[in-house]
């Protein structure tokens, strides 16, 4: 790769107003808008789409449905790309998060008779399905061909599961897709069935995308970079490693990603908490706390997805520990986990579970990595 | 066309639709009850969609009397709406929901103008429409009020499209700005745009719509002179329009 600065998602930022690092593509006569993600920081990243970026991406119809924080722009210009990109006779909508309740869901789908379905997060997509089985309307999805979900991490166990609530004839895809770049590449079915650990995904870049990882030795876990034809040396904030080695479907190259580089961002049930909203929640308790870690659980059972917040503490104190345990429970059940969602929002419509604040011991062993923030994935029974 | 021939085509195009609830069987336009929106919202999808075997092109999402709605509409009924618009070679389209501004973009497409879309951000959209040469902005007055201190030199043109009309923003506007202001339901489509040579606080008036025949009242009934797959037959526009009485081919509205 060439000496162009390596960037992060502040520096494309920043770029919009001074063009210092965003290329828009060549075509810039064929712009139709332009998307806008905070992705994980809840800043806004604007980029551009061009006209016929997807449009071989779809057969004959598109709904869209990206429910993410900030990504509701995206959910514009996917579908309006969709729309608009196409020779042949087209149909798109997008859907907002209130629309997955809505009782002439699967009409709208029946009526429009999508080829695929833009879905993200994957709850949404639970939340779709649940609605079409309580309304009778699995039917409505005849049509679909393919469902995409878009942009979250999804171990091997998380993304079967959901393939079992889908009907046999659509095919899921989770492509690593980043709001700055599109599509990066797609999950390997063959490595998936082979994989001994189900926690992690494994990608195929494109062929016009160039992959590594920042600071490491070939094949050692580092930060992926990213490199397409707009943008160049883009760091995604994921842990990956590299393997050089031709797959039995022909791809050269395998990402495997290993989750996100500094443990700040997790994702439940929708919802999403980062590691700067736990500290500074937690940092009036510092004189009691030595050590924490919030354990963030997304359990999937019967077709409903919820989450958990556990906080793990460390303390000498011994008297009043349930005082102590009461006010971290009362703060951290404040921290804003969507635009319009605290903890204790999601806890009150059944999306979470009530929080947990467990006192215990220790937490990291010598010279271990701390983690702050960790999330765990796991099957239920529950209803 | 005809009025009454449209009607009487249209009548039989929907009640050979067995899956249509919302229109009774008649071939008379005098006979068929006014629609509100709540009879039509609340009316299921499948029994107040008749698209036949064509599926539609989009459906826009229309929030009225709290109550949300898709209203479905092909590539063919949307390129058929006129919105006042011309002259314009690279709008920038800002609607307050995204499903509006997709429907109008297809507009625009569909009339060989490739349209901007905006982001929810007046910043980044003025940004995208310096970088990508906007020069007209086309959006109702609510947006238009969230973009207007942000729009850059080239723009020169302003098309309004919404339901209701401020006087004093188009006023401010005009001597600026060339301005086009369209009547229009989100729900139902164009009713007529605004004669911007002469109006005031007291007198808008409007030459009507091709597509549009309008019954005068409190509340006016149109209907839309398109084969839709939401069909809009003596639609209860809320809006208090009158005929015109120094011209036919408009109508005034009222407070």
């Amino acid at each position: 790769m060439n000496s162009t600065p390596y960037i992060s998602k502040d520096d494309i930022v920043k770029g919009i107003y001074n063009e210092h690092f965003y290329t828009p593509g060549d075509s810039s006569t064929k712009t139709l808008g332009f998307k806008t993600a905070s992705g994980t920081t809840g800043r806004g990243v604007s980029l551009v789409l061009e006209r016929a970026h997807l449009s071989d991406k779809f057969t004959f119809g598109v709904i869209t449905a990206f429910m993410r924080i900030g990504m509701q722009n995206v959910n514009t210009f996917t579908g309006l790309s969709a729309l608009l990109g196409l020779e042949t006779t087209v149909r798109a909508t997008s859907l907002e998060y209130e629309d997955l309740k809505n009782e002439d869901l699967g009409a709208l789908i029946q009526e429009f008779a999508p080829s695929d379905i833009m879905i993200a997060p994957s709850a949404s997509l639970h939340a779709l399905l649940k609605n079409l089985r309580e309304n009778d309307g699995l039917e409505s999805l005849s049509s679909l061909q393919r469902i995409y979900l878009g942009g979250e991490y999804l171990s091997k166990n998380q993304f079967l599961f959901l393939q079992s609530l889908i009907p046999s004839h659509i095919t899921l895809i989770n492509d690593y897709v980043l709001s700055e770049t599109n599509t990066i590449g797609y999950n390997c079915p063959r490595w998936r069935e082979l994989t001994q650990n189900p926690n992690l995904e494994y990608i195929h870049p494109l062929e016009s995308v160039e992959v590594e990882t920042l600071g490491t030795t070939p094949n050692e876990p580092g930060e992926l970079v990213v490199s397409t034809p707009n943008l160049k040396h883009y760091k995604t904030g994921d842990a990956a490693r590299i393997i050089k080695k031709l797959c039995v479907c022909s791809a050269t190259h395998t990402v495997e990603l290993l989750g996100r580089i500094d443990y700040d961002w997790v994702s439940a049930a929708g919802g999403v908490l980062h590691r700067t909203q736990i500290e500074e929640v937690l940092l009036p308790f510092r004189s009691v706390i030595s050590d924490y870690r919030v354990v963030v659980t997304e359990t999937y059972g019967k077709g409903v997805v919820r989450g958990k917040v556990t906080v793990l503490c460390v303390t000498t104190k011994r008297e009043r520990l349930h005082l102590i345990q009461q006010d971290i429970l009362r703060a951290i059940n404040n921290i804003r986990i969507a635009s319009t969602k605290t903890v204790r929002d999601a806890i009150e419509k059944g999306i979470f579970y009530p929080t947990t604040v467990e006192i215990v011991e220790e937490l990291t062993a010598d010279g271990a990595k701390r983690i702050p923030l960790q999330k765990v994935v796991q099957e239920t029974n529950d209803e | 066309m005809n009025i009454d021939t449209f009607v009487e085509k249209e009548l039989q195009r929907i009640g050979a639709l067995s899956s249509n609830t919302l229109y009774p069987c008649t071939t008379n336009l005098s006979e068929l009850p006014s629609l509100s929106w709540k009879k039509l919202s609340v009316t299921p999808l499948q029994e107040r969609t008749c698209s036949g075997k064509t599926p539609p092109t989009h459906a826009t999402l229309v929030e009225k009397e709290g109550i949300r709605a898709w209203i479905l509409r092909t590539a063919t009924s949307i390129a058929q709406e006129a919105y006042g618009i011309e002259d314009s070679e690279r709008p920038c389209i800002a609607f307050p929901h995204r499903t509006e501004s997709m429907e109008k973009a297809l507009w625009f497409y569909e009339n060989n103008i490739l349209p901007l879309v905006s982001s929810a951000n007046p910043i980044l959209t003025k940004v995208h429409m310096e970088k990508y040469k906007c020069d007209s902005f086309v959006g109702s007055f609510k947006t238009l009020s969230m973009h207007t201190t942000l729009l850059p030199l080239s723009i020169t043109h302003i098309h309004i499209i919404d339901s209701t009309v401020d006087v004093a923003v188009l006023k401010s506007l005009k001597g600026k700005y060339m301005v086009s202001c369209t009547l229009a339901l989100p729900e139902f489509g164009t009713l007529g745009k605004l004669d911007m040579d002469n109006f005031s606080e007291s007198h808008l008036s409007f030459e009507i719509h091709k597509t549009a025949h309008i019954e005068w009242g409190e509340s006016a009934l149109a209907t839309k002179l398109l084969p839709l797959p939401t069909p809009m037959l003596r639609y209860e526009t809320s809006l208090h329009l009158l005929p015109d009485t120094n011209r036919t081919s408009h109508f005034t509205l009222h407070e």
